[in-house]
């Protein structure tokens, strides 16, 4: 082989890189700071965190992606006793490794729905791995609130779960929070979740105030669900002036009679039987239903479903109208033009997780 | 400690002279409002007509409606909450769903009757029922007398029909308002009296500001949990068993009607004085809450001896463990039909409240000597009847409570179970049962 001529003195030469960029790497460089804030800092944690938090960004069985909430902690009996009406279901047991936690996802990330979280208790010399559920009925909070939300230190826990269908975040009962993006692009703007709770904010505006709390978790929950799902929406909330859709909605599917929410929560609270609760469950995968249909669902500042799958046609011009973005995203510029006229506000949440919301959210 | 220190204090009584006898004597001491000419007419028209009976179960009804109307003022909420009755619906009418027993503790405890006002009244409803119970052969043997007719329509109008309006204490209202209006500074008086105040005082808080947590929003309900949050941990440690339940069953509610600014504020307070272990795990406590209240109720009601059968069976027939946070008042409702009240008991209730009784283990009649019989008002106010001692005298024998309350830590109740052994004797246990009752925070008076 002929030896490789040596360059002059000056010249440069790309030689060819191999370099190798994980994502992995990067979770568990941002890790350690974060456990160590939330108390559960440990080798083993750390490196099982991560692959957990990689393997489930696309996790999926038999082909359907899953969404599971994972709780991690370590004194299991006071975390139950602080979540009442609670039930634990113990799925096994293995080595503090990364493969436990993938042996976790594997055996109970089917089963974590209608209400079931999966929890993996950090013990001395293992992980204990099953799931968790809490509360009587749809309005009861859950234990992502009442561990998390209003988690306190003295009860370290950890939760990763989706916050929309390319974002996954790891937060602790200390406050930190964590967010990883495994989207195409990393999203702009404000937190998804957060543009979601002023949405519902304002849908609960006109709410009597003794049931707005919990009509407001109701669709919280709701929203919640509908930003992991990975299908893009838009909603806006009428006036609760407005008796009649005003004539730019009325091309849609028109509910008659409106679901009234506010009244369902309120036979739960005041029946609190097993028919109120059921109406009230099946009422939100209903409104998640119909979030993930083409067209805008529009709800009333009462808390009450008005109608969904509604095409509005653009005030502008098509000659003023940009071309930037998909047909949701341009409809969302119509909608936000009618924001304070007929409209109290309107919300946008893109395919890739991003979300927008215009309007007075109370 | 002084037991003397008192938040609120109760309503005087309507001045009716002691030489006014009769009720043409007494009846004009009847504020018109409450009580029309036309009813007093009635009234003076049965007692010539010796409808003693009739006479007094009118005016008692009167009277009585009168104290729940202004009871219910207060807030159905709120007074589920004092009476720790969570069978009570927001949306009921308390006028059906409080008994007449529940309207006087309730009346005694916010200070709208004075504790004498509340010992006459309870006499009289005591009389009413025994009178009203009575087969139709023994009524028309055991008549109602004069003087006892005379005795419940000077209590009526001395303590509720005599007074413009029956309201609750103003220092009481003070109290309450303050706890909902401001969080007070540990080193507020209200706070250093509370501390030093006997046990009623305390469970009385308890249940006020679990009132307020579950019913108020916005900065009302900050103020109330920033008042609980002070409060709670300061008396906690004195809280006995059936408050410490009451908190945490409160908790479990609250989280389950997805109240997140209250379950938050109620949960930093069960982690500040480690409570959880009072926090129900399940809905079955209250059932058998739920259970033992029907019993009571038919016990504190008209016709007690024959409504106790059917719900003392069904608390008996529920399970064989009570579940802890249930314990408390399954115990009062066993004991209560067990004991009976000043005038007999119910035969065919005895069997189900005594398998109840059997049941109870000897570390579960420790932990009702011990935890909860001194804040029990309504077991320790029947035994200072002679009736209900002497059966209590027997229930010591029959479960060997002596031995069992040889490892109680309270001195009192431990004293009162030794000196309950012989019901021939019952001078010592009277002196002990008033001890407690004033460190309860009652006076007694006979």
């Amino acid at each position: 082989m002929k030896p490789r001529r040596r360059q002059g003195k000056g010249s440069k030469v790309d030689l060819p890189a191999f370099r190798s960029v994980s994502i992995h790497r990067n979770i568990s460089e941002a890790l350690p700071a974060f456990l160590k804030k939330e108390g559960l800092n440990d080798s083993a944690t750390l490196e099982a965190l991560a692959s957990l938090v990689a393997l489930l960004s696309n996790y999926r069985e038999e082909g359907l992606r899953l969404f599971p909430e994972v709780f991690i902690f370590d004194d299991v009996a006071s975390i139950l006793k602080t979540l009442p009406n609670s039930e634990r279901v113990i799925i096994g047991l293995g080595p503090r490794k990364a493969e436990t936690f993938g042996l976790a996802l594997k055996r109970c990330a089917p089963l974590a729905q209608w209400g079931w979280s999966i929890y993996i208790l950090r013990m001395a010399a293992k992980f204990e791995y099953g799931l968790l559920r809490c509360g009587l009925t749809a309005l009861s909070l859950t234990a992502s609130e009442l561990l998390i939300g209003h988690g306190d230190r003295s009860l370290p826990t950890l939760l990763i779960r989706h916050t929309s269908h390319h974002t996954i975040q790891v937060s602790g009962a200390g406050g930190n929070s964590l967010k990883i993006h495994f989207g195409p692009t990393e999203q702009p703007g404000e937190d998804p979740l957060r543009v979601a709770e002023g949405f519902c904010k304002s849908i609960v505006a006109d709410v009597p105030e003794i049931l707005q709390e919990q009509v407001g978790n109701f669709y919280w929950r709701v929203f919640s669900g509908v930003l992991r799902s990975g299908h893009g929406c838009l909603a806006i909330v009428l006036k609760s002036a407005k008796r009649t859709l005003p004539p730019q909605f009325r091309d849609g599917v028109i509910i008659t009679p409106a679901l009234d929410i506010a009244a369902r929560v309120e036979s739960l609270l005041k029946g609190n039987n097993c028919e109120s609760d059921t109406r009230l469950r099946a009422t939100a995968a209903l409104i998640r239903g119909m979030l993930s249909t083409d067209g805008v669902t529009v709800f009333r500042a009462d808390g009450s479903v008005r109608a969904y799958n509604v095409f509005v046609r653009s005030p502008e011009t098509p000659k003023a109208s940009s071309a930037f973005g998909g047909a949701r995203r341009r409809a969302f510029k119509a909608l936000c033009s009618w924001v304070g006229r007929d409209i109290l506000s309107a919300f946008f949440l893109s395919q890739d997780g991003h979300a927008e919301f215009r309007g007075n959210k109370s | 400690m002084s037991s003397n220190i008192t938040l609120w204090e109760g309503s005087g009584l309507a001045r009716v002279p002691a030489s006014a006898t009769t009720p043409e004597d007494i009846l004009p001491h009847a504020n018109p409002r409450q009580l029309s000419g036309r009813d007093r007419t009635q009234i003076i028209y049965a007692f010539n007509n010796h409808s003693y009976e009739m006479a007094s179960n009118f005016i008692w009804n009167k009277a009585i409606s009168s104290l729940k109307a202004q009871l219910s003022t207060l807030g159905t909420a709120f007074i589920a909450e004092m009476l720790d009755r969570p069978d009570i619906p927001a949306e009921a009418s308390l006028a059906q769903v409080l008994t007449d027993y529940d309207a006087l503790r309730l009346a005694r405890e916010l200070g709208a009757v004075s504790s004498t006002g509340y010992l006459r009244l309870k006499q009289a409803f005591d009389r009413i029922v025994h009178f009203g119970q009575l087969v139709p052969e023994e009524a028309d043997e055991v008549e109602m007398s004069v003087d006892e007719a005379v005795g419940v329509v000077r209590a009526c109008v001395e303590t509720i029909l005599g007074q413009n309006k029956i309201d609750v204490a103003v220092d009481f209202k003070e109290f309450r308002d303050n706890l909902e209006s401001s969080v007070f500074d540990k080193d507020a008086p209200e706070i250093t009296r509370l501390d030093d105040s006997p046990y009623f005082f305390k469970r009385a808080s308890v249940r006020i500001l679990l009132a307020l947590i579950k019913s108020n929003r916005g900065a009302q309900l900050e103020n109330a949990l920033g008042n609980a949050n002070l409060i709670f941990p300061l008396i906690w440690a004195e809280l006995l068993p059936p408050e410490r339940f009451q908190i945490g069953r409160a908790y479990s509610e609250i989280v389950a009607d997805g109240k997140t600014q209250a379950a938050s504020g109620v949960k930093k307070i069960l982690l500040k004085v480690k409570g959880f272990d009072y926090v129900p795990e399940d809905l079955r406590s209250r059932s058998f809450l739920v259970a033992a209240q029907k019993v009571i109720e038919a016990h504190e009601g008209m016709n007690n001896f024959y409504n106790e059968p059917g719900p003392t069976k069904a608390l008996a027939e529920m399970s064989s463990t009570i579940p802890r946070p249930a314990f408390p008042l399954c115990m009062t409702a066993a004991l209560s039909i067990r004991l009976g009240n000043a005038w007999g008991i119910c035969y065919d209730a005895q069997s189900y409240a005594n398998s109840i009784l059997k049941r109870v283990t000897p570390e579960r009649w420790l932990f009702y000597i011990d935890n909860c019989l001194r804040a029990d008002e309504r077991i320790l106010e029947k035994l200072i009847d002679t009736k209900p001692f002497v059966r209590w005298a027997g229930l010591i024998s029959d479960f060997d409570l002596v031995t069992v309350a040889e490892d109680a830590k309270d001195r009192d109740v431990k004293l009162l179970v030794q000196e309950s052994r012989d019901s021939t004797k019952p001078a010592r246990a009277q002196q002990i049962l008033s001890r407690l009752l004033k460190r309860m925070g009652f006076a007694i008076e006979k």
